[in-house]
């Protein structure tokens, strides 16, 4: 059983390699946002281990890409190091945000955090000595901006939203998968057991917040341009959680299934129902929402088990 | 010296006064019992020992240190453990990984996952629970939930246990099983502090017990002096003749 999917995930990692060679620009920018958004999705499945659901996760996002639009701008491009600095800078936001978050409903930590990426958002907006304001910054390519520019970029974000999924699956293995899971079902039954949850729930939402803030940060160096209301919006953190809903919460491979059909869904009805396509979107989601809540992938191991 | 110590300590929810002035201390290897009618705060009196509450007064000592004030997880590391009168298993995982929480972080320095792992499997194996341990709980019977609970707590190896109502809802055979259970652990060296309302299981174990009615300690000593105590038949045994029938 093991070598199966060791076997399934080398044919998927090699396929992707290859996809550059048949695609093109437009497909591959496609595929390089969905990875993106594999990344963010990944980083909330983690989080949500610990039952603590963020509707903010496009704060973290936006802190990323900005620290690295700051630091490109006031000094000089230190790519990769300053995706990395804006990495840590979103973590430890998430500590401050952990610290209020510890003693609160899942449903007061949503509103908690979505309060906090919309008073980013607005921050930014507001004083534009932060960060020029509303007009948005620029920021400099990663590879130079070269011919075969996007073609890195693609290999790079494979390799860091691989890295995502080893974190993923690593934690899965863990000592503190053990932590997370007893501290999601019974916080109280958790501390019988000497697992202080305030101190995990901490752990996870600062890894999770140090993952979407590289995504953040590769991003804003992808696109070279961002404003507030694209890496701050509401949409990243809709998508945050939509992805691993559709496909799979709780699990490594719901993220990425998730991303994958979401984006792939999308592209097919902008196609064929034009503007509409947004209402045929909403409608897949209210429709997985109620027969398949536990996701694609809960979905084929209830099939498999049988 | 008194393993635990429990001294003039006092519990207020809101305007109500759940502990009032409980002093009790239990020594090194012993069972004792701690009855007393429902809502005569014996859970919260487990809770304040635990440190979900912090006492309004008074003070609670293990061995000699102060452990009021302390976290949950600060006290299981130092050696109490605790089972829930309504059995709280992990839903989402396996009897051997709810055990292994416990083996994992239920001491100061955190055991490999390797070790943690063998060490869950023979607490399951010493509470006869070897058929079950790749079952996922939310499988379980009743009884076994029960051990599940005892599992768990052992496996963070404590010094000293308290069982809340670890027989409730058990057939009279699953008593003895349990009973029998209670005694090992107690001979392995373990301080247990048990509630219990059936008088037989109270009986059985018990060396000493303390009885608590409305807050307040009404009586201590050996079951014997106790059942004697005509106060605490009036408070108590007067009205749950099921407890004397037991
Ligand atoms: N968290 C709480 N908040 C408010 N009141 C509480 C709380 N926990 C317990 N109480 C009150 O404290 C009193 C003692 O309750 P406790 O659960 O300790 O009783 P008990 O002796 O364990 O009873 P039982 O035999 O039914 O388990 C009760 O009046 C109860 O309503
Ligand atoms: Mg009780």
């Amino acid at each position: 059983m093991k070598s199966i999917y060791v076997l399934v995930v080398t044919l998927a990692v090699g396929l992707m390699c290859c996809l550059p060679i048949f695609l093109g620009p437009h497909s591959l920018h496609i595929v390089i946002l969905t990875l993106i958004s594999l990344i963010v999705a990944t980083s909330w499945n983690i989080l949500l281990l610990t039952h603590q659901i963020s509707l903010g996760h496009a704060g973290f996002f936006g802190v990323g890409a900005y620290t690295c639009g700051a630091l490109c701008e006031k000094f000089m491009p230190i790519v990769p190091l300053d995706i990395l600095v804006g990495g840590i800078i979103a973590a430890l936001f998430a500590v401050i945000l952990g610290v209020i978050c510890c003693r609160m409903t899942v449903w007061a930590i949503a509103i908690v955090t979505l309060a906090f990426a919309e008073v980013l958002k607005v921050l930014v907006i507001m004083v534009p000595s932060i960060a020029d304001g509303a007009e948005g910054i620029r920021v400099p390519p990663i590879f130079g901006g070269v011919g075969y520019e996007k073609i890195a970029c693609f290999y790079l974000v494979l390799f860091v939203s691989l890295l995502s999924l080893t974190c993923a699956y690593a934690i899965r293995k863990s000592k503190l998968y053990y932590a997370f899971a007893a501290v999601h079902d019974d916080e109280e039954a958790a501390g019988m057991l000497g697992v202080n949850p305030l101190k995990f729930k901490i752990i996870a939402f600062s890894v999770s917040a140090f993952m979407t803030g590289v995504a953040g940060g590769i991003f804003a160096h992808y696109i070279s341009f961002i404003d507030p209301y694209t890496v701050f919006g509401l949409h990243i953190s809709l998508d945050a959680q939509i992805m691993p809903l559709v496909g799979g919460l709780y699990t490594i491979l719901g993220p990425v299934i998730g991303s994958f059909v979401l984006t792939s869904a999308g592209e097919v009805f902008r196609i064929y129902f034009g503007s509409g396509y947004l209402i045929a979107y909403g409608c897949i989601l209210v429709a997985f929402v109620l027969f398949l809540p536990e996701g694609i992938v809960g979905w084929a191991q209830r099939l498999a088990r049988r | 010296m008194p393993l635990l110590q429990v001294k003039d300590v006092y519990m207020k929810f809101g305007g109500v006064m759940a502990i009032a002035g409980v002093s009790f201390d239990i020594h090194e290897g012993e069972i004792l019992a701690l009855i007393g009618p429902n809502g005569s705060g014996k859970t919260t009196m487990f809770n304040l020992i635990c440190g979900v509450f912090s006492p309004y007064s008074g003070h609670i000592l293990f061995r000699d240190c102060q452990i009021t004030g302390l976290k949950p997880y600060q006290i299981c590391r130092k050696g109490i453990g605790r089972t829930f009168q309504i059995a709280k298993p992990f839903p989402k995982m396996t009897v051997l990984e709810n055990v292994m929480v416990g083996s994992i972080y239920g001491k100061k320095n955190s055991y490999p996952l390797k070790k943690a792992r063998e060490m869950a499997m023979s607490v399951i194996h010493s509470m006869g629970m070897e058929q079950k341990w790749d079952t996922p709980v939310t499988e379980l019977t009743l009884p076994y939930k029960k051990r599940l609970e005892l599992c768990k707590a052992i496996a963070t190896e404590p010094h000293m246990l308290l069982l809340d109502e670890v027989m409730g809802g058990l057939n009279p055979s699953e008593v003895e099983e349990m009973i029998k259970l209670l005694k090992r652990i107690q001979s392995n060296g373990v301080t247990l502090l048990f509630v219990e309302h059936l008088m037989r299981a109270v009986m059985g174990l018990a060396e000493r017990m303390v009885v608590l009615n409305h807050g307040a300690k009404i009586a201590e000593g050996s079951p014997v002096e106790v059942v004697e105590d005509l106060q605490v038949i009036e408070a108590y045994l007067g009205k749950e003749n099921q407890f004397v029938k037991g």
